[in-house]
C-alpha cells in the first residue's frame, strides 16, 4: 500500500515507519503528531453527536423547541403533500372491522363537518392487540371511557398519513392513516337520545347517520351473518321491530353478550339505514342491559 | 534513475513488468473509462425512452383469473372477461363479478367511490354480459377468496352487448346447455310478476310467462342510488324487461341493472270468485276474493319469536284460509298492518293452492290487499262447559277469571303459556297462548285477572282450550 497523507503525519518521527492515521506508533510507541483539524473533527463530532442526542431527548420530553406535537387537521384538508406526515385527526367512525386473518383493525371515519369525506384508518396487529387489551381492561374495571372505537364514536387519532394518487376526494386518490400508538387513540362515545323503535322505523329521516340512540324492547330473534350477529328487537305496544347489529369483535374483549331471546333489554347503539331499512349498531357489550 | 512504475491496480512497483508481477493486472487491456461512461449513458437514455414508449403504447395485458395465486396479493393486474353478475351498489362500493375463459370461478370486482359516481354519470356501469377490461389491485385472502379493487373509473372498460329477444324457456334451456360464457348476456323478455320475496338488501321477483314457466329476477336495493326512483311494481303486472341472464348458485336468474329497463305492458286480472266457490279447478290460479276478517292467527317460527306467517279467516271458519308470509306482511303499509284485525273488510288477490283436503289462498308479494276497518265479535260462550270436541276449530269468545298458569317448556326459547280460565258458572277451560304472542304482550295476563278472549277451539290433552291469534284477541275486563 502506498503511503497516503503528509509524511510528518503518517510516518513515525522516531522509527520512520509508516503508521497511517494512528496517533501512537504501533512499532516503537512514539507519539505521532496529528493535525489539529483531524482531532477536532474526531472529538468534536463525537461531542456534537452526544449533545445532540441529549438535546433531542430533552426537547422531546420537555422543551419542545424542535420536536412538536403533530398538527391537527381536518379530514377534508388532506392533500398528497402530507404523505407520511404525522397528524392528529378527528372524525366519526362509520365502519369498524377487525380482520381475523391479519389481526388488523380497519375503520372509516368521516369528517365531523362533512359526512361525505372520509378516511380509512388502519392499526396493525401490535396496536390492535394493544387497543383490545386496553378495552378488555376497561370492561373489567367497569370504566365508562371506551378505548376501542365502535361505529358512531367520535375518535381522535394520531398517526402517519399515507396519501396516494391525489387527495381522497379525487378519483384514484387514496388516503389512509396508520395508527402507530394505541395510547394516542381517544374515543368519545356520544350521549344517546332515548327514542322509541316505532319512531326510528316510521321516521328514519329524522335521525342522523350513526346518531347514537337508546331503545328498549324485547329480543325476539337472533341470527348470524358470519362476522356479526343480528338481534331483532321488538317494542311492546307499538309492535315495531328493528335489527341490532352485534359485531363479533365486541365479544373479544373478555365479556360476551349475555342476552337471549325473550329478554327485555335496554340498548344503546348507532343508527344506520341499510338501504332503506333502519338498524342499530351495538358499540360494546356494556351498552346492552338486560332488564328482565 | 528512471521513474518507478506503479501498478494502477494494486499500487505496488512493477519495475516495468507487464503484467504486474504482484497482482497480474495488465494495464494495456484496460478500457478507457470515458468511452465506457458514454456507452452507459447512451444505453441508459435509450432504455428509459424505450420504457416510456412501451408504457405509453402498450395496451391492456390481462392475466387469467386461474393464474392468480396467493403471491399475487396486492398486485396490480388487468383482467378481461364477461360480467356474470351485478351490479350491486352501495353509496361507497359497486360490485360486479367477472369471468374469463380460463375456467376459474368469477372474480369479484369492487369499484369504489368516487369512481362509481363517474361510471353512473357516464352511463358506464358494467352490466351482465358486458365485455369488461378492468385494471385494479388484487387481494388474495388466506381462505383463497379473491377480489380486484378499482379506484379509477378510467380503469374500467365495459362494452355492453345488445340485448336479445328471448323467452323464459330459452333462458332455462340456454343455462342447462350453456357453453362457456355465452349464457351471460342482456336479454329482453315479457313476463308477469307472480311473487316477491323480500331480502334485506334485495327483492327477488318471480316472473312467469303464459305457459307457466318461471324465472327469478334479482333487484338489488342499491339500484336506488342510480336514480331517484322507487321500484314499485305490482302483482300480476305484465312487464317487458331487459336484464342480464345471470345465475344464483345453480339456478338461472335475471339481474336487473336499471329501473328504466322495465316497461309495464298491462295488468292481468285475477279471477273474481267468491270464497265458497274455490275448488280444485282454481288451484295455481290467481283469484280475487273479498270477505270480512273473522280471525287472524299469528304463526310463530320454530327457532325464534318472529312471526312466520299469518293465517286469515274470511267470512267463516269453512272458507279457504288466506296465508300471508311474515316477510310479505312487513311489505304492508303501517295502516294496513293496523287494520288487519277482526271485522275488517278485506279484498285481496292470492294464488289458490291445495293443502291436503283443503284449499288455501296464498297472499303473495307484492301484496295486493285492501282493508277497511270494521268490527266482528263471535257469539260469546257463557258456559265454557258447553265447548266440546264438536267445536274443534270453531271461533269462540269466552270470559272469566284466570285461576292458574302453567309454563310449557320450549327449549331455549321462552315458554308457551297455558292458563286455566274459570267462567261465571265455575266451569273451567284452558287458554293456550303461544310464546310468539305472549312475549309480544305489554301486560300478559296473570292469575286473578278477568279476561275476555277470542280464539279458536283446540284440544290440549284431555282438555278443550281456546287459542287466541293476535294481541287484540285478549283483553282484560274489570
Amino acid at each position: 500500500m502506498r503511503p497516503v497523507g503528509p509524511k510528518e503525519e503518517v510516518i513515525c518521527p522516531k522509527c520512520r515507519r509508516y503508521v497511517g492515521p494512528l496517533e501512537k506508533c504501533p512499532y516503537c510507541g512514539a507519539k505521532v503528531p496529528t493535525r489539529l483539524s483531524i482531532r477536532l473533527l474526531k472529538w468534536g463530532g463525537l461531542a456534537i453527536a452526544v449533545f445532540g442526542v441529549m438535546f433531542l431527548y430533552l426537547d422531546l420530553h420537555a422543551t419542545h423547541i424542535i420536536v412538536r406535537e403533530p398538527q391537527t387537521i381536518e379530514i377534508s384538508e388532506i392533500t398528497p403533500t402530507m404523505n407520511f406526515g404525522n397528524v392528529y385527526i378527528t372524525g366519526k367512525a362509520t365502519f369498524v372491522k377487525y380482520y381475523d386473518d391479519t389481526k388488523f383493525l380497519g375503520m372509516f371515519i368521516t369528517d365531523l363537518d362533512n359526512e361525505n369525506v372520509d378516511i380509512y384508518i388502519r392499526a396493525y396487529d401490535a396496536e390492535t392487540n394493544r387497543l383490545m387489551d386496553m378495552e378488555s381492561q376497561r370492561l373489567a374495571e367497569n370504566s365508562p371511557d371506551p378505548k376501542f372505537p365502535a361505529v358512531g364514536d367520535i375518535v381522535t387519532l394520531r398517526g402517519q398519513l399515507i396519501v396516494r394518487g391525489g387527495s381522497p376526494e379525487e378519483e384514484g386518490g387514496f388516503a389512509m392513516l396508520r395508527i402507530q400508538y394505541a395510547e394516542g387513540v381517544k374515543v368519545e362515545r356520544p350521549e344517546t337520545t332515548r327514542v322509541t323503535i316505532e319512531n326510528l322505523v316510521s321516521n328514519p329521516e329524522s335521525f342522523g347517520y350513526y346518531q347514537r340512540v337508546e331503545i328498549e324492547g324485547k329480543i325476539i330473534s337472533t341470527g348470524s351473518i358470519g362476522w356479526a350477529s343480528i338481534l331483532t328487537i321488538y317494542e311492546n305496544g307499538s309492535e315495531a321491530e328493528i335489527s341490532l347489529m352485534v359485531p363479533n369483535l365486541i365479544t373479544m374483549f373478555g365479556r360476551t353478550l349475555d342476552a337471549n331471546i325473550g329478554d327485555r333489554v335496554r340498548v344503546k347503539g348507532a343508527f344506520e339505514l341499510y338501504y332503506t331499512q333502519p338498524q342499530l349498531w351495538l358499540s360494546s357489550v356494556d351498552e346492552i342491559e338486560v332488564l328482565g | 534513475m528512471t521513474e518507478e512504475k506503479i501498478c494502477p491496480a494494486c499500487g505496488k512497483p512493477t519495475a516495468g513488468y507487464v503484467p504486474c508481477p504482484h497482482c497480474g493486472a495488465d494495464p494495456k487491456n484496460r478500457m478507457s473509462l470515458k468511452p465506457a461512461m458514454i456507452i452507459c449513458v447512451i444505453a441508459l437514455c435509450l432504455g428509459a425512452v424505450f420504457f416510456v414508449m412501451h408504457v405509453r403504447t402498450a395496451g391492456a395485458q390481462p392475466m387469467l383469473i386461474s393464474d392468480i395465486d396467493r403471491w399475487q396479493d396486492y398486485n396490480y393486474v388487468w383482467i378481461k372477461g364477461t360480467v356474470t353478475s351485478g351490479p350491486t351498489l352501495s353509496p361507497t362500493t359497486l360490485v360486479i363479478y367477472v369471468q374469463d375463459d380460463s375456467g376459474a370461478n368469477p372474480l369479484r370486482v369492487e369499484i369504489y367511490d368516487p369512481a362509481i359516481k363517474t361510471l353512473i354519470a357516464e352511463n358506464r356501469v358494467p352490466t351482465v354480459g358486458a365485455d369488461a377490461t378492468i385494471f385494479g389491485q388484487l387481494r388474495v385472502f388466506i381462505d383463497g377468496s379473491m377480489e380486484l379493487r378499482v379506484s379509477k373509473s378510467s380503469d374500467v372498460t365495459a362494452i355492453k352487448t345488445q340485448a336479445i329477444e328471448t323467452s323464459i324457456p330459452e333462458i332455462l334451456d340456454s343455462w342447462s346447455t350453456r357453453q362457456g360464457l355465452e349464457y351471460y348476456r342482456q336479454v329482453t323478455l315479457e313476463a308477469t310478476i307472480v311473487n316477491l320475496r323480500p331480502l334485506s338488501s334485495a327483492k327477488i321477483y318471480t316472473l312467469e310467462d303464459n305457459s307457466g314457466n318461471t324465472i327469478e329476477m334479482y333487484v338489488h336495493n342499491g339500484l336506488m342510488y342510480l336514480e331517484n326512483k322507487t321500484f314499485d311494481f305490482r302483482l300480476l303486472q305484465r312487464l317487458r324487461i331487459t336484464a342480464g341472464a345471470s345465475n344464483y348458485t345453480t339456478t338461472p336468474q335475471l339481474a336487473l341493472s336499471d329501473y328504466d329497463d322495465i316497461e309495464v305492458i298491462d295488468t292481468q286480472s285475477p279471477i273474481q270468485v267468491s270464497l265458497d266457490n274455490i275448488d280444485s279447478t282454481l288451484v295455481n290460479e290467481f283469484v280475487r276474493v273479498s270477505g270480512k276478517v273473522m280471525f287472524v292467527e299469528m304463526m310463530g317460527e320454530s327457532g325464534s319469536l318472529l312471526a312466520e306467517s299469518y293465517n286469515i279467516w274470511l267470512d267463516n271458519q269453512y272458507n279457504p284460509r288466506v296465508l300471508l308470509d311474515g316477510d310479505v306482511y312487513k311489505l304492508l303499509s303501517d295502516n294496513a298492518r293496523q287494520q288487519l284485525k277482526r271485522g275488517a273488510a278485506a279484498e285481496l288477490t292470492g294464488k289458490v293452492s291445495r293443502y291436503g283436503a283443503t284449499f288455501k289462498i296464498d297472499l303473495l308479494g307484492p301484496p295486493d290487499l285492501s282493508l277497511q276497518s270494521g268490527t266482528y265479535e263471535p257469539p260469546p260462550v257463557e258456559n265454557v262447559a258447553t265447548i266440546g270436541i264438536s267445536n274443534l276449530d270453531n271461533l269462540v269468545k269466552v270470559e272469566g277469571e284466570i285461576i292458574s298458569e302453567e309454563n310449557i317448556f320450549r327449549g331455549l326459547l321462552p315458554s308457551d303459556h297455558e292458563f286455566v280460565l274459570q267462567d261465571m258458572f265455575g266451569n273451567n277451560i284452558k287458554l293456550f297462548v303461544t310464546n310468539t304472542l305472549y312475549e309480544r304482550m305489554s301486560y300478559p295476563p296473570i292469575v286473578g285477572d278477568n279476561v275476555r278472549v277470542v280464539g279458536k277451539v283446540i284440544q290440549r290433552g284431555s282438555w278443550m282450550a281456546v287459542q287466541p291469534g293476535m294481541l287484540s284477541d285478549i283483553e282484560e275486563v274489570s
